[in-house]
């Protein structure tokens, strides 16, 4: 999606990878020109957000990127490192606990 | 199905690139990349009915997405859109059959090799695989090391195999990259890898500054890649 702001801004919505594997999540989003000071991560059981800001030649470029997860997932749990503008998140999932249930 | 290619000077080139958008964007950066720097002039326009409803606007002008560039004997083809893979391959042939017409010496494929690891990667490796004796003595110059056994699948087979039957020496010069995302520093990698061979002097440092901008603009063609086509791979 494609906001309009004054000349020069822009908001774009980055590329991302979700790799669900058997007891872990791994995110990864391609966020071009961002430092860690200007990153912000939030994480909830089912959701990534992530919004970041940088300055690439003379645009001012602000990222936002909302992830609804398949599956549910520790935030407690949750790693996040960046590296040359890739934004990596790991997440354990949560385990389904079941409960017995007595028959009345 | 046919693909049509106009040629618009009478240049003639002895080597041939191809740079696909494929993993990691590698072809189409460093195809791009390299028509810039050397300041190739347009030789051909590539188009067909099949591909996909796409123009590319230079200056209010709609050409072909597809082009073929010329400098000092190399001709450099980029496609700048997304093709299903039955488009690709149908490209290659009739690009080969072109090439082939014209007694063309060598053919290169740029493409990238997905590789999870790669943000460990300063410099990620490049890899090379020719389709015969003529292609193995001219990839010797190509910094690069042959990829060891295994397989490889979709269109970089189909590139080594079709120039094969045309008797052309081909070489697919494969590089590591994101497996999702546009990477310029493996182009950049690719690009000094051949410089040797297609011997055209190009600083790649330019490459690397502008990094962040190639990876923003063409997240829309990564996108599109991805939904277009399953990249080729290599089963090692």
């Amino acid at each position: 999606m494609r906001y309009y702001l004054p000349e020069h801004e822009e908001v774009v919505e980055p590329l991302a990878d979700l790799r669900v594997m058997v007891d872990q999540i791994k995110l990864s989003m391609d966020i071009p020109g961002v430092e860690k000071k200007n990153l912000e991560l939030k994480v909830s059981e089912k959701t990534v957000i992530v919004r970041a800001s940088a300055v690439i030649g003379k645009r001012n470029v602000h990222y936002y990127r909302r992830i609804d997860l398949p599956v549910e997932i520790d935030p407690d749990s949750v790693k996040a490192r960046l590296t040359a503008g890739v934004l990596e998140i790991t997440a354990r999932i949560k385990p389904r606990g079941f409960r017995e249930v007595t028959v009345e | 199905m046919s693909v049509e290619i106009v040629e618009l000077s009478e240049e003639e080139g002895d080597i041939l690139l191809l740079g696909f958008p494929g993993n990691g964007l590698v072809g189409a950066i460093s195809s791009d990349y390299m028509i810039r720097q050397a300041n190739m002039k347009r030789a051909a326009k590539v188009d067909s009915r099949n591909f996909p409803p796409v123009v590319k606007l230079m200056d209010g002008m709609a050409i072909e997405p597809i082009n073929i560039y010329y400098t000092k004997g190399i001709y450099v083809m980029i496609d700048e859109v997304a093709l299903p893979p039955q488009s690709i391959a149908e490209l290659i042939t009739f690009t080969l059959d072109w090439f082939s017409k014209k007694k063309g010496k060598l053919v290169l494929l740029i493409e990238g090799l997905a590789v999870e690891n790669r943000l460990e990667k300063e410099k990620p490796s490049v890899y090379k695989v020719y389709n015969n004796d003529k292609a193995k003595e001219l990839a010797s110059s190509i910094e690069a090391d042959p990829l060891p056994s295994g397989y490889i699948s979709g269109h970089i087979a189909h590139f080594l195999k079709e120039a094969n039957y045309r008797g052309i020496p081909a070489i697919a010069v494969l590089v590591e990259c994101f497996p999702s995302y546009p990477d310029p520093g493996a182009a950049a990698a690719v690009i000094n890898a051949i410089k040797p061979l297609i011997k055209i002097e190009i600083d790649t440092q330019p490459l690397i500054n502008e990094s962040n901008a190639i990876r923003l603009k063409m997240r829309e063609l990564m996108r599109q890649v991805q939904a277009a086509q399953r990249p080729a791979g290599y089963i090692g």
